[in-house]
């Protein structure tokens, strides 16, 4: 059993001193996973670096075509954000049905994305949403795509010191419609499978689309063969996807005593049906 | 017992979980540190982990005084009859039902507290079990050897249980030792992560079982082969579960002329077994409802009017089931068409097609039960072979003041028995509820007792404080006729006071009798100073509380994620001290029911190593996965009892996951799909629609 050094500074200059200096320094969001880790697992070196007094981290606003969600922003302060719902249904949706309340007036969104955990919702979300993970370190600041910072299984493309700062999703375009849905762990509630999709059509047609997997495989993956599949097809919401549109061909599932992998790939291609079908049916076209 | 445990390995592990050392500090950090700085050497040895494993010749051998790894073969009702009726039947259906172990859950993990006084010699132990007298006895004469009376123990309020601390483990008499070894107070609570280990679990059965019968529904024979890992140790009580609970339980609500059971309790490399909420009645209403169900539909039978063809009739009590209880009352038709008459049940089919437009397939099951309670009649206890007796115990006090003390031998742990207890003597002696307390769970001032486990409480131990209360009227009666100068056949007591027949008027109050017996200034000739009586009672048998429960449950016909829509229950637990008690119960058994039937299961790999160790692996249901529980109830009083109450605490708790699997395999009918283990998880759905 360890004991831990805590540390709580005002400013993200300050985070990110503390984060360089110490290379056991780790940042603290919400808590809701490295507080519950094995005390084992912290060693005396730890240092948690407490962000919940930096003020800047915190809330959502508009930006340049985007909407910009500070990294300490709570899961329940997204879901219920008007900005949010407006531009991202699926996102406030989705954050606001993410474990149970008391979780989400802990959880934010920079500690769901960190890590890329693939069980977690946001990661893959983020993904089908083309939006960019933005953070802070002591080379200055900088913008990493969601494609890239989840590129790597539980490797961040982070560098030491470095810190999340915010989200910054770009505006979908007219016509545009997404949707995110999962089957949940019962145990842990979090994604056994999911898919996020963010299709835009134009006169009947699907001209542009965005699909991702969580849950299923060890990182967020980007359906990239249903993406060119789904180009230029009918955007027909009662129907959904052809069925010959859904390939999760060549894509590692993993399995675990819950569910197979086996049984993760139907639920990929099922849930990646459903999840097009959605979007294409909240699509304003 | 062969194969008994110590409070620390000493050669062998034979689990992983089983503890090998013990560290004292005095904080947290240090005993954490000291943990790991201790290395211990273990030589690899086989490892067997499943009952029918272990008894294969050449198994892995667990103990020395256990051959062959068996700790007992048990078998009840007329083998032969049953191959017979089977061999000559119309209609037979064999199915093998594996129920998985369950882990205990309770919001309280264990934990206890010792204490030794070097002045007095006196140990005394804080511990949150189910049974305190129990543990006083087993710590101080079968464990270390000091005298009984050098040992209290104490329950404080404790944080549920569902049959998990009713035993003797090893950390009671270990902490006992050590604390009278460094000379302080010691303490030990478990973890969560840790209860998974040293915490019994529950079920785990593989059920071989035939039924046999007649083509126009009547049920002639069933024979059940089950094989039992009780773990690496027997348990305090954990051998009786299986055997007795599930093994004489098996014919359910039927009147089936040619029963048999066998069960091979065999032990292997995993954490001991015990009872959890519907112990061992849980595994024998699954098998029966689920072989009523298939034989239902192998002879094309609605699976209601098999039930009402063979449920024992209400001329037909006491019935004898032929493996060896006997059920004292019952209107068990009357609950299952209460239940189906409230689950709509006959226009399910439109319900279906009305699902089935929204891409879900539907499904109704029955889950009828019969679930001894009342535990018990102690004649009984050594007729099973059990060392132990279920009498009940209660000391009914009255005070100068008109305050009314009840010791009481039950052990509360969430059953509400300090109100119902308290309703009890308040009704009787017609005293406001609020002027009666309930005393319980300390040996030092509370009589010899069982405690609470097998829906006991009520029915035995309340019916103690009815019978301690009725000698307290007589006394009170005597009394109040001395002092208002009348003879006893001209008084009655009524509303807390003993008043003239022949004139209201004159009464005197329980108080004032019970003060004036107090003083005993004046008392009558030959009788006692005070009002206070023990009773003890025995009842002569075990009581059976029925009902029907019916599930409805919609499938996602392309995931296999199951929901339960509605869920329907009708309980009869006779008489019914306060109905909202005995309705708080069964949702608690209701829940209970729902996790092993959907998603709760201990998984072991094969080398013994437990892969369900936490919750973030070990899925119990929450209230989302839940819909309103709609329940009714009948009453058929029990003869057994002057209150007429039965069992109620986990009686119906069985009932659960046959009517959910019911529901799910009649969903799943147009697949062919004749049956799915518990827990019914969306894969093994998905793979039945499959085919495989």
């Amino acid at each position: 059993m360890s004991a831990f050094e805590y540390a709580a500074p005002e400013s993200v200059e300050e985070a990110v001193a503390v984060l360089a200096a110490r290379s056991e320094a780790r940042p603290l969001a919400g808590g809701q996973k490295i507080l519950l880790e094995r005390n084992s697992d912290l060693s005396n070196d730890t240092v948690l670096v407490d962000l919940r007094r930096v003020a800047s981290l915190k809330g959502v606003e508009r930006q340049d075509g985007a909407l910009r969600i500070g990294a300490m922003t709570t899961l329940n302060e997204i879901a219920t954000s008007g900005l949010v719902g407006e531009e991202f249904p699926a996102l406030a949706e989705t954050a606001g049905s993410i474990g149970d309340a008391q979780l989400r007036n802990r959880a934010t969104i920079g500690g769901n994305l960190a890590e890329g955990d693939p069980e977690y919702d946001l990661p893959a979300l983020l993904l089908a949403l083309d939006g960019t993970i933005d953070v802070a370190g002591s080379q200055g600041r900088r913008k990493i795509a969601a494609e890239d910072y989840f590129k790597e299984q539980n490797r961040s493309p982070r560098t030491r010191g470095e810190l999340i700062v915010s989200v910054t999703i770009p505006v979908t375009a007219a016509n545009s419609g997404m949707a995110y849905v999962r089957i949940k762990h019962p145990a842990r509630l979090t994604a056994v499978c999911a898919v996020a999709a963010v299709v835009r059509a134009e006169r009947g047609r699907i001209v542009a689309s965005r699909v991702a997997l969580g849950g299923a495989t060890d990182r967020p993956t980007r359906l990239e063969a249903v993406e060119k599949a789904l180009l230029n097809g009918p955007a027909n919401g009662e129907q959904g996807p052809s069925e010959g549109a859904i390939s999760v061909d060549g894509i590692a599932f993993r399995g675990d005593v819950f569910a197979s992998a086996e049984y993760r790939r139907h639920l990929a291609r099922v849930l990646t049906g459903r999840a097009i079908k959605q979007a294409l049916l909240r699509t304003t076209a | 017992m062969p194969g008994a445990q110590t409070a620390l390995a000493t050669d062998k592990v034979r689990y992983v979980g089983e503890w090998v050392a013990a560290v004292v500090a005095e904080t947290r950090k240090q005993a954490y540190d000291a943990l790991s700085a201790i290395e211990v050497e273990y030589e690899p040895l086989p490892v067997v982990t499943t009952a029918e494993e272990a008894l294969q010749p050449g198994a892995p051998q667990l103990h020395e005084s256990a051959p062959g790894n068996l700790c007992a073969h048990v078998s009840f009702g007329d083998r032969k009859a049953a191959e017979d009726a089977i061999e000559k039947a119309e209609v037979v259906v064999r199915e093998k039902f594996t129920i998985p172990r369950q882990l205990h859950q309770a919001n309280e993990t264990r934990a206890t507290i010792a204490r030794y006084d070097a002045a007095t010699d006196e140990y005394t132990l804080w511990t949150n079990t189910q049974i305190p007298h129990g543990n006083r006895f087993m710590i101080s004469s079968l464990v270390l050897g000091i005298p009984y009376n050098k040992l209290r123990v104490i329950v404080p309020n404790i944080g549920g249980s569902y049959g998990s601390k009713g035993y003797l483990y090893q950390d009671a008499p270990l902490l006992l030792v050590l604390a009278k070894e460094v000379g302080r107070p010691l303490k030990w609570v478990d973890n969560r992560e840790d209860l998974s280990v040293t915490t019994v679990h529950a079920r785990g059965q593989v059920q071989y079982a035939t039924l046999a019968g007649t083509r126009d529904g009547k049920i002639t024979a069933l024979s059940v082969r089950n094989y039992v890992n009780l773990g690496a140790y027997p348990a305090t009580n954990g051998p009786s579960t299986p055997s007795i609970l599930t093994g004489r339980s098996v014919t359910g609500a039927y009147a089936i002329p040619n029963p048999f059971y066998e069960a091979y309790l065999v032990y292997a490399n995993s954490v001991m077994l015990g009872p959890a909420r519907g112990a061992g009645r849980m595994e024998a209403m699954f098998l029966i409802e689920r072989l009523v169900d298939m034989f239902a539909r192998e002879i094309g039978m609605d699976p209601a009017e098999v039930r009402r063809k063979n449920m024992v009739r209400p001329d037909q009590f006491p019935y004898e089931n032929r493996l060896g209880w006997t059920y004292d009352s019952g209107e068990y038709e009357t609950a299952l068409n209460r239940a189906l008459e409230m689950a709509g049940y006959s226009d399910v089919q439109q319900r279906k097609t009305e699902a089935r437009n929204r891409g879900k397939l539907l499904g109704i099951g029955i889950g009828s039960y019969v679930t001894i309670g009342g535990v018990g009649p102690s004649s009984r206890m050594g007729k099973e072979g059990l060392i132990g007796s279920t009498w009940a115990s209660a000391i009914v006090r009255v005070h100068q003041t008109g305050d009314v003390t009840a010791i009481t031998g039950c052990q509360p742990h969430g059953q509400g028995q300090i109100t119902t207890f308290a309703q009890i003597a308040a009704h009787e002696l017609g005293v406001p509820v609020d002027r009666v307390e309930i005393i319980h769970s300390d040996t030092l001032g509370v009589p010899y007792a069982q405690g609470s486990y097998g829906s006991r409480s009520f029915s035995v131990e309340g019916a103690a404080i009815y019978e301690a209360c009725q000698l307290i009227k007589q006394k009170a009666i005597q009394m109040g006729a001395h002092l208002l100068g009348a003879n006893e056949k001209d008084v009655v007591y009524t509303d807390g006071k003993v008043q003239l027949k022949a004139d209201a008027g004159r009464a005197k109050t329980l108080q004032e009798i019970a003060s004036a017996l107090w003083f005993a200034w004046d008392v009558p000739a030959g009788m006692e100073p005070g009002l206070e009586v023990t009773s003890y009672f025995d009842p002569p048998d075990f009581n059976f509380p029925f009902g029907t429960h019916v599930a409805v449950v919609e499938i996602d016909r392309e995931t296999g994620a199951t929901e339960v829509v509605r869920y329907i229950g009708v309980n009869d637990v006779g008489f019914m001290g306060n109905p909202k008690v005995v309705e708080g119960q069964m949702h608690g058994s209701i829940a209970f029911g729902i996790g092993p039937a959907l998603t709760e299961q201990v998984i072991y790999d094969e080398n013994g190593r437990l892969l369900t160790r936490d919750l973030d692996t070990y899925p119990i249901p929450r209230p989302s996965d839940m819909p309103e529980f709609e329940l009714d109830s009948t009453v058929t009083p029990t003869p057994l009892n002057r209150m007429g109450a039965k069992g109620a605490g986990d009686v119906a708790q069985p009932a659960v996951a046959p009517a959910i699997v019911n529901a799910i395999c009649d969903a799943l009918s147009e697949f062919g799909v004749r049956h799915i283990d518990i827990p019914a998880t969306p894969e093994k759905i998905w793979r039945a629609m499959r085919g495989n």
